[in-house]
Parts: structure tokens; C-alpha cells; sequence
């Protein structure tokens, strides 16, 4: 029986965990594992939590209130609230610096797709050109990772970009506003298609009848919060299905260092830190397989590299989505009401063609419902009174098209490692768009600003911004998945060259980023990866 | 615990953001969250946004629609933004910010131009008050970038 060691519990080490588990086989997963707090009163709306929590104040801004937004040069209409913490929270043994790249970096139970807003997309032969692999490698584990977590969807325009070859659940009842926006496209879609843009509704990984231990979604407005009744799928709940095979292990509170090898270069286990005692351990297995994100598995990497040659080379090719957020509003709807008790996030979604697949533009609005108010009402350009008036009468009429573009391998674009004073590895991560890449920016931005026009919204040219690189949280690319037989690359099969047993289950195996979340790929990629180590 | 002066601060703020009554509970975390900031006011003229503002509701309205403009993240913005925070968040004040306010379209376009006439005549008065004081005691930020 083999004895896999996963290293990560985030979206690939899970679902590459499950696939192996349930052919009989080991896993230990090796995770610093930063825990979701429980969810209180989880059949109360965020409304109701607010009057029925003993201390709102500390269960949403923080016990200190350092989770407000305050207004600043680069503003968000939202802030992940202090149950969103164990997301972001980061181990001292962990060190980065970048520049022209601002990456979020996660360590929970479950990885970054803790705070997924659920955007689950098939990916087209086009996406996977770059790829060594055909769409028909992938599609039959899309249809496993659909039956695994439930995705709600609809057969709409969106499929000449994205297949729908899984099975998938009905979709979310529609907000008004969304539903609106969905009618006037149905009317004007060929002046919005001659655009290249096509709409429909988002795919989203939310449960509209209950699954086991998770229940169907009731709409009680706590998206952002974390779902208490894990209708929105986060891949702890994944981590803890994993419990019930009598062979797998869970070690929590290890951060890896490096990867074991023996003398002819064959993986044998990992390397890692107990975070509280400090102690280093080892832990062996037949095959190791990198699943903690491409930029912790890329440190993971290079450390190895370093300690086994004394130094460590640059990984060229870190891709990520440079993300736009344009608001905007849709006169029609000035004056009506909202139900601030919703589904918070999209409903529906874009997609666009570009010259070449890094052209591709995908794209995700969410109509504004129950939300935090403030961190809106401070970028309105009046005083806070005058601000809070016009938000009342405008807030059912405000919504957001959040898009990302492809991106493609650079050699200028590189992760690579520094040895600091006190001997720790630190990642360092470069990363500069080139001419094409704005250029490719703002035709976007134009023909989703003129495709949002004809639909009846407005999106004012100031309040549209290009996001710095790193906030799509979509990173890949460093160790890419190719059949040229080059040095820091992965097979197929995601098997690294140069090392035996060696496996990169996550995106840092990407071999070109596509526009559309990736989050579902990952998942279904990694159960790829685990059906070919048979 | 807070002065009085602060206390006036906070009960001032929560007025003019629309909850002239609020548990004390509110007033001790915005005094505690200010207490934490590691930035204060950028200058003189920051400082005397936040002091004039914490006079009344009125001025509070007219010392915050000239800060949008001039000191658009500076300390009486923060100071607004925190308050309001605090409001929409407590169970006693938060069912007047998390709510739409309907009515027929006519209306609320309406309304929208009246708020939109007296935000302009504000802004008039704001910077016939404002600017004076801007130009005595924000020297430093004409030859500094904010």
C-alpha cells in the first residue's frame, strides 16, 4: 500500500488526499493548520447577530476594532472580518518580500479557499493549451469534484467559455438586481456580444439542498463571515471527511522546511518545524506531493535545493490575474428596496475573448445587498451625512463587476530565495507587467464599462481600479507542468524532473494561468494527479 | 476612561452620523481604538478639523465636507469612519445603516438632488470656514507631500 505525505491542506492536498484514501491507500498530511473559529449562532442572519451576540463589536470589528476599513489611497468596499483571521494568520518561521506583487499567503486548515467566494469554472481546450495534458485528462474530475462539494449552476451563455460537462445542482434563487441585469442582456445581447462579452450566471460552490453534514443555503447574509452552515464550500470541510479513513494521519502544526532525498535524488519524506516546541522532525513516505500553494510549495522547493547544492536558482514564470474592480450603478433600480438577508457574493458572471487565450478576460458582479456600510460610505465624495443619505436611496442599485485577465509564464516574473543573517529562508518574489499586459487592461475595461452601459448600469471611469498584482490570489507557474525536458519543471503526471517521487499537486504546476478562477481546476487537477500515481 | 471632552467628541460624531443616542459601550471602544492608532493628525489644520468637528453636529458636517476633499484620509475622516463602524455593528444603532431607503423613483431621485443641492451650498460655507484656517495652520502640507 502506498504512503503518500501531503504536504497542505488547501484545495489540491485535500481532494489529491480524498482520491488516494479512497482507493485503500496512506496519507499523512503535514499542515501548519491555523483553525476556523466555530460560527455563533449559526442560524441567525447578520442582522440578527448583531442584536443576539453578547459582543458584536468584538465579533465583527475585532476586540480592538482593528478590523475597520479605514478610507485610504487603495480602498475596498469590504473587509474580511476577525472569523476570517485564521486565513491570513502567518507563522514566524515564515518570511517573503516582493516587489510589484502583493500576495496574500495562507497557513488554515484548508489554505486560501477558506475565504473562496466559490467561482467554479470548467476550464476549455484553449485554457489548456500551455498545458501537457488534454481537456479530456481533466474533464472526468471536474464531474468527481462537483459530486464531492456541490456546485450550483446554469446552462447559459458562459458555456462557449467554460463547458459544463460535471453535474451540477440548480442554481441560487436570483437577486433582484441581478435578475434585472440578467433580463436587459437577454434583450441587448447582440450589442453586448459585438463587444465580446457574454453574461450568464456565476457557478458557485454553494449547496442549494443539504449534503451531509452541510445544509442548503438559507440566505442568512454571512458569506463574507464564513458560512456557519457550510453551504458555501471551504476545503476544511473536505480535511475533515479525510478523518474518516483509518488511513490518514493528520499532523497539525508543522511547517515544512524542506524535502527529505536520498543519495540518488529520490524523495523520502519532509523535513519540518514543530511551531511551538521548535523542534524539527521527519516524516517519510513513498511519494511526496507539494499542495501547500504555489508560493509556500515554491519555498519548499528552493530551500531543498539549497540545502542539497548550496544554492538555490531562480524559478522563472510566476503568473497571477491582474484582478479590476469597477462599481457601479444602475439608475433604474434608485429608490427600491433591498433584502440585506442574502447570498452576499455573485450572481452573475462574464466572460470575454481575447486575441490569444492570454487575452481571455472572466469576470464575476455581485449586486450590493447586505454588506458593511462604512468601508462604502467613506470613498462616496461627499461628507458622511450627505454619503449616508444617497447611499439609502441608491444602495439597491450598486454593484460590482470584479474581472481578471489571463496571464501567461514570464522569464522576468521569478520566485527566488533568500539566506537572511539569522539563517532563514526567506521567498522573494518579482514580478512587472509589460506594455501588452495594460494595454490588454484597459480594452477590457472599456468593453465591459460599454457592455455594463447597454445593460443599463453605469460605471464611473474614476471609481474603477486596477488592483496591484497579488490580490487575485491565483499564483502559479513556477514549477510548470511541460513535456520539454528542462530543468524546475513538472511531467504530466506533475512527477518534479530531476527528482524521484517528488509530485507538485498544486498551481505552482501551472503551465499558463487562465482568466477563470482556478480554484476548481486545482481540486480537479490534483485528482488527476492522484488517479495517474496509481 | 474618556474625558469629557472625548465623550463630547463621540456623542457629537454619532449624532451627526445619525444615532444621537448610543450605549456608552460604543463611545469606550472608539476612545479605545483611537488609543491605538499609531498615527495622529498629520498637522495643525488635521488637528483642527477633529477639534471644530466635536463642537457640534453642524460644524461636524461642515468640517467633514471640507476634509473629504482636503484631508480625505486624514484624522477626522478615520475618526467619522470608526464611529460609524461602531454604529452599524452594535445591535442598539445598527438597523439605521443596514437598510436600503425605498420609495418611488421620482421620490428618491428627489431626494438625491435635494442632498445633492445642500452638499453643494455646504461645501460653499465649508470652504469660506475651512480654508482660512487650511492656509494658517496646513502650511506644512503645501510644502510636504501628505
Amino acid at each position: 500500500m502506498a504512503r503518500h505525505l501531503v504536504i497542505g491542506s488547501g484545495a489540491s492536498g485535500v481532494h489529491y488526499a480524498l482520491t488516494v484514501l479512497e482507493r485503500g491507500e496512506e496519507v499523512t498530511l503535514l499542515d501548519v493548520g491555523y483553525e476556523r473559529p466555530t460560527a455563533p449562532l449559526p442560524d441567525a442572519t447578520y442582522a440578527q447577530l448583531k442584536e443576539q451576540l453578547e459582543d458584536p463589536l468584538t465579533a465583527i470589528l475585532g476586540e480592538r476594532s482593528e478590523y475597520v476599513v479605514y478610507p485610504g489611497p487603495v480602498s475596498k468596499p469590504y473587509g474580511f472580518p476577525p472569523s476570517k483571521g485564521y486565513v491570513f494568520r502567518q507563522p514566524t518561521t515564515w518570511s517573503l518580500t516582493s516587489r510589484g506583487f502583493d500576495p496574500l499567503v495562507s497557513f488554515a486548515r484548508g489554505g486560501l479557499a477558506e475565504a473562496w467566494t466559490g467561482g467554479s469554472y470548467e476550464l476549455d481546450e484553449r485554457d489548456l493549451a500551455a498545458f501537457p495534458f488534454s481537456l479530456g485528462d481533466l474533464q472526468p474530475h471536474y464531474a468527481t469534484v462537483a459530486r464531492r462539494i456541490g456546485i450550483a449552476a446554469e446552462r447559459d451563455d458562459l458555456e462557449r467559455f467554460s463547458p459544463m460537462t460535471a453535474d451540477y445542482d440548480a442554481p441560487l434563487p436570483l437577486d433582484a438586481h441581478s435578475g434585472q441585469l440578467l433580463t436587459a442582456y437577454a434583450r441587448k445581447r447582440q450589442r453586448v456580444n459585438a463587444l465580446g462579452v457574454y453574461l450568464g450566471r456565476s457557478r458557485v460552490a454553494v449547496l442549494t439542498h443539504a449534503r451531509g453534514e452541510r445544509g442548503a443555503c438559507t440566505q442568512l447574509g454571512r458569506c463574507l463571515m464564513g458560512c456557519p452552515r457550510e453551504s458555501l464550500y471551504a476545503p476544511s470541510y473536505t480535511l475533515r471527511e479525510l478523518h474518516r479513513f483509518p488511513t490518514f494521519t493528520y499532523v497539525p502544526g508543522v511547517f515544512v522546511e524542506r524535502i527529505l532525498l536520498d543519495d540518488n535524488g529520490s524523495a523520502t519524506g519532509a523535513l519540518a518545524r514543530e511551531l511551538v516546541a521548535g523542534v524539527e522532525k521527519k516524516f517519510t513516505g513513498d511519494r511526496v506531493v507539494l499542495a501547500a500553494g504555489a508560493l509556500a510549495t515554491s519555498r519548499i522547493y528552493l530551500s531543498t535545493l539549497q540545502h542539497e547544492n548550496g544554492a538555490a536558482p531562480e524559478l522563472p514564470g510566476l503568473m497571477d490575474n491582474r484582478h479590476v474592480m469597477m462599481p457601479f450603478l444602475t439608475p433604474s433600480r434608485v429608490g427600491s428596496d433591498v433584502e440585506i438577508a442574502s447570498y452576499q457574493f455573485h450572481h452573475l458572471a462574464l466572460g470575454m475573448r481575447g486575441a490569444s487565450p492570454g487575452g481571455d478576460v472572466h469576470g464575476q458582479i455581485t449586486a450590493l445587498k447586505g454588506a458593511q456600510v462604512h468601508p462604502i460610505v467613506s470613498t462616496l465624495p461627499f461628507d458622511f451625512r450627505t454619503s449616508l443619505a444617497v447611499f439609502g436611496r441608491v444602495r439597491a442599485a450598486l454593484g460590482i463587476a470584479n474581472f481578471w485577465l489571463a496571464d501567461t509564464r514570464r522569464a522576468a516574473n521569478i520566485a527566488h530565495l533568500h539566506l537572511t543573517n539569522g539563517g532563514r529562508h526567506q521567498l522573494i518574489l518579482s514580478y512587472g507587467d509589460n506594455e501588452s499586459d495594460l494595454g490588454r487592461t484597459h480594452e477590457a475595461i472599456a468593453a465591459i464599462r460599454k457592455s455594463l452601459r447597454i445593460i443599463g448600469a453605469i460605471a464611473p471611469k474614476s471609481q474603477t481600479s486596477v488592483l496591484p498584482r497579488g490580490s487575485s490570489v491565483h499564483y502559479a507557474g513556477t514549477l510548470p507542468m511541460t513535456n520539454e525536458d528542462r530543468a524546475h519543471t513538472c511531467r504530466a503526471d506533475a512527477s518534479v524532473r530531476g527528482f524521484e517521487r517528488l509530485f507538485v499537486a498544486d498551481g505552482a504546476a501551472f503551465s499558463s494561468l487562465p482568466a477563470k478562477n482556478i480554484t476548481f481546476t486545482l481540486m480537479a487537477n490534483a485528482v488527476r494527479i492522484a488517479h495517474a500515481s496509481r | 476612561m474618556p474625558n469629557e471632552w472625548e465623550v463630547r467628541e463621540a456623542r457629537t460624531f454619532a449624532s451627526y452620523l445619525g444615532s444621537p443616542s448610543f450605549p456608552s459601550e460604543i463611545s469606550d471602544r472608539y476612545h479605545e481604538a483611537i488609543g491605538d492608532w499609531r498615527i495622529g493628525p498629520y498637522d495643525r489644520f488635521d488637528a483642527w478639523l477633529v477639534r471644530i468637528a466635536a463642537t457640534s453636529p453642524a460644524l461636524a458636517s461642515l468640517a467633514d465636507t471640507y476634509a473629504r476633499f482636503a484631508r480625505p484620509y486624514g484624522d477626522l475622516r478615520r475618526r467619522l469612519t470608526l464611529m460609524l463602524a461602531l454604529l452599524e455593528t452594535h445591535g442598539a444603532t445598527h438597523a439605521a445603516y443596514d437598510r436600503a431607503r425605498p420609495s418611488s423613483a421620482a421620490a428618491a431621485w428627489l431626494a438625491l438632488a435635494g442632498a445633492g443641492t445642500a452638499w453643494a451650498l455646504r461645501a460653499v460655507l465649508a470652504a469660506v470656514i475651512c480654508a482660512p484656517a487650511h492656509l494658517v495652520l496646513g502650511a506644512k502640507a503645501s510644502r510636504q507631500s501628505v
